[in-house]
């Protein structure tokens, strides 16, 4: 490609990524010993916290398994551009010989990867090795403790969102969407509050959740002032969030939220790249 | 070549960095780029470097526009900035391992053979050296990358005496013809005898932009208990005064960066200078 916006050499990608695991392997080695550590504790609490009667079928491995993607989104999504933390670092980083979209694209790479292939592998053999150390250490703490629900994990048990099948298609998209849209926008985040991110993303998260839901509760008001009281008390529940419906059993409100959250998607990964040609140290 | 065209630039809330600022200078030359504290000496080579973005005018590095950061453009530039990051965990040969890729013409022998002359330990972890020898590192892989166009910020901040020799010698024997180095300071005294041109940036401007041959030529650099007549610019010392003076039957006498400095700054004016080499003066 020869548009300066959108060169592209997959041989300088590849030392983009040299690059990065070369500088920072250490870092990375400590985050997945630290998450590994920290997941086995968290399992030796919840089974032993829970020992008469917790079984793997009761759903709290994708419980763990989620908090964890949530928080690895905010912290290592959320940490994207390390470089560009630091002014010498940054001027190195940028007079690196590579265009920025191979930047942009490498820096995508290693988040995407560790996101969505490593912490899946790391969550596993955490995993495995929680409850192997329950059902070695279990019954010598606690006697007569029950273990026959306790067995290992298989590599894909924990991340199927087991009851998307019985939902509407437009909620699957949404519930999705929003696993994809916490770490685009912790990603795209990362390039505009840089440091401050994991304060500046989340506030402004929470600040559009109150616009979103003050306008849409202003508005109905405004179009009916008897919507929002019932017996003389305020209420939102006579908002009918379920009409109109605009597919068979699929309110425009659920496909509008749906359609907002693929465009936070998209619009994370547009806006991030102009970011990165924007940069100026 | 460097083209520079009505180069507006100021950072946020604060006044004009550049206004209007023009220069050009072909392919070949060590330049010095010579200012006061504050004079956007780093700011300038951070605008050609394509680090910061001019808010009006062009800047032009061979046909490349720096602020796109091109990686045919980036490869061909290396710039070495006062404060040089180098990643802690490595040892200098390390580092030249995952950068040198980048660079089609970086010369490995060269890089190990610069830092044998700096002294400085191929396979000591960066964290364990100096600042200076930090910097050291950073100068030998600039002098070994091949570049086109090398942008040196303060390079001699931090060395220590004789590596201070080592590289204005090293500068001098490895830099190729078709190779140009812009070398922004305040420490005059440290680029004396390698400069081929000089350029003083003052309030915005480019004030005084000549060859050395060319001052060397017109003008006589003395010492002497008195001033003569003719001097256009004194400065008192403790043994008489150091003046300049267009030169008329006097030898050649080396160009003293640090009495043009002031007499630039000061306002002092060179009439005999080629209308290149002075055309952007004031």
């Amino acid at each position: 490609m020869s548009s300066p916006l959108f060169e592209l050499k997959f041989s300088r990608i590849f030392s983009l990524l040299r690059y990065d695991w070369t500088v920072y392997k250490w870092i990375y080695s400590t985050l997945i010993a630290t998450t590994i550590a920290i997941l086995v504790i968290l399992y030796l609490v919840v089974l032993y916290a829970n020992s008469g009667y917790m079984t793997l079928e009761s759903g709290f491995v994708q419980g763990l398994f989620f908090s964890g993607f949530f928080v690895l989104s905010l912290l290592w999504t959320g940490n994207s551009f390390w470089p560009l933390r630091n002014s010498r670092r940054a001027r190195s980083y940028l007079l690196l010989p590579a265009s920025n979209l191979e930047k942009y694209l490498s820096e995508f790479v290693i988040k995407v990867f560790g996101l969505g292939i490593v912490y899946p592998l790391v969550f596993w053999v955490a995993s495995n090795m929680g409850l192997g150390l329950f059902r070695a250490l279990g019954p010598m703490t606690l006697p007569g403790i029950q273990l026959n629900y306790i067995g290992f994990l298989s590599f894909t048990e924990f991340w199927v969102i087991r009851d998307l099948g019985s939902q509407l298609n437009t909620v699957k998209v949404i519930v999705i969407g929003l696993l994809a849209m916490i770490p685009s926008l912790m990603w795209v985040g990362s390039l505009i509050f840089g440091k401050y991110n994991l304060l500046g993303m989340p506030l402004v998260l929470f600040i559009s959740y109150l616009i979103l839901t003050g306008t849409s509760l202003g508005l109905s008001w405004m179009m009916n002032p008897g919507t929002l009281i019932r017996n003389g008390q305020s209420t939102v529940e006579m908002l009918k969030f379920d009409q109109p419906e605009i597919f068979a059993e699929t309110p425009l409100f659920l496909l509008m939220c749906a359609i907002w959250i693929w465009m936070a998607v998209i619009l994370s990964y547009i806006v991030g790249y102009v970011k990165l040609t924007e940069k100026q140290v | 070549m460097i083209r520079i065209e009505n180069l507006h630039f100021r950072y946020p809330k604060k006044s004009p960095l550049f206004s209007a600022l023009s220069w050009e200078i072909p392919t070949g030359n060590i330049v010095g780029l010579l200012g006061k504290n504050g004079a956007g000496k780093s700011s300038f080579l951070r605008v050609i470097s394509g680090l910061l973005f001019p808010q009006k005018g062009a800047v032009i590095v061979e046909e490349y526009s720096p602020k796109e950061r091109q990686p045919e453009f980036l490869k061909e530039v290396f710039f070495v900035p006062d404060e040089c990051y180098l990643p802690a965990s490595l040892t200098p040969l390390n580092y030249e391992k995952i950068t040198a890729p980048f660079y089609p013409r970086f010369d490995s022998d060269r890089f190990k053979s610069l830092l044998g002359l700096f002294e400085v330990g191929a396979k000591i972890k960066i964290k364990d050296l100096s600042f200076g020898q930090q910097k050291k590192v950073v100068l030998a892989f600039a002098l070994s990358s091949g570049c086109s166009l090398i942008l040196l910020d303060e390079p001699t901040n931090g060395l220590d005496i004789s590596s201070k020799a080592t590289f204005r010698k090293e500068l001098v024997s490895v830099i190729r013809e078709d190779q140009t180095v812009v070398i922004g300071t305040h420490l005059v005294k440290d680029l004396e005898n390698i400069l081929d041109r000089v350029v003083i940036l003052d309030q915005g401007r480019i004030k005084l932009d000549a060859n050395l041959s060319d001052l060397a030529d017109g003008y006589y650099f003395g010492i002497a208990p008195q001033a003569p007549r003719e001097a256009i610019f004194v400065q008192s010392t403790t043994l008489g005064v150091q003046y300049i003076e267009p030169r008329e039957s006097q030898s050649h006498s080396s160009v003293n960066l640090e009495l043009l400095f002031q007499a630039v700054i000061k306002g002092s004016d060179f009439p005999l200078l080629s209308s290149y080499s002075n055309s952007f003066s004031l």
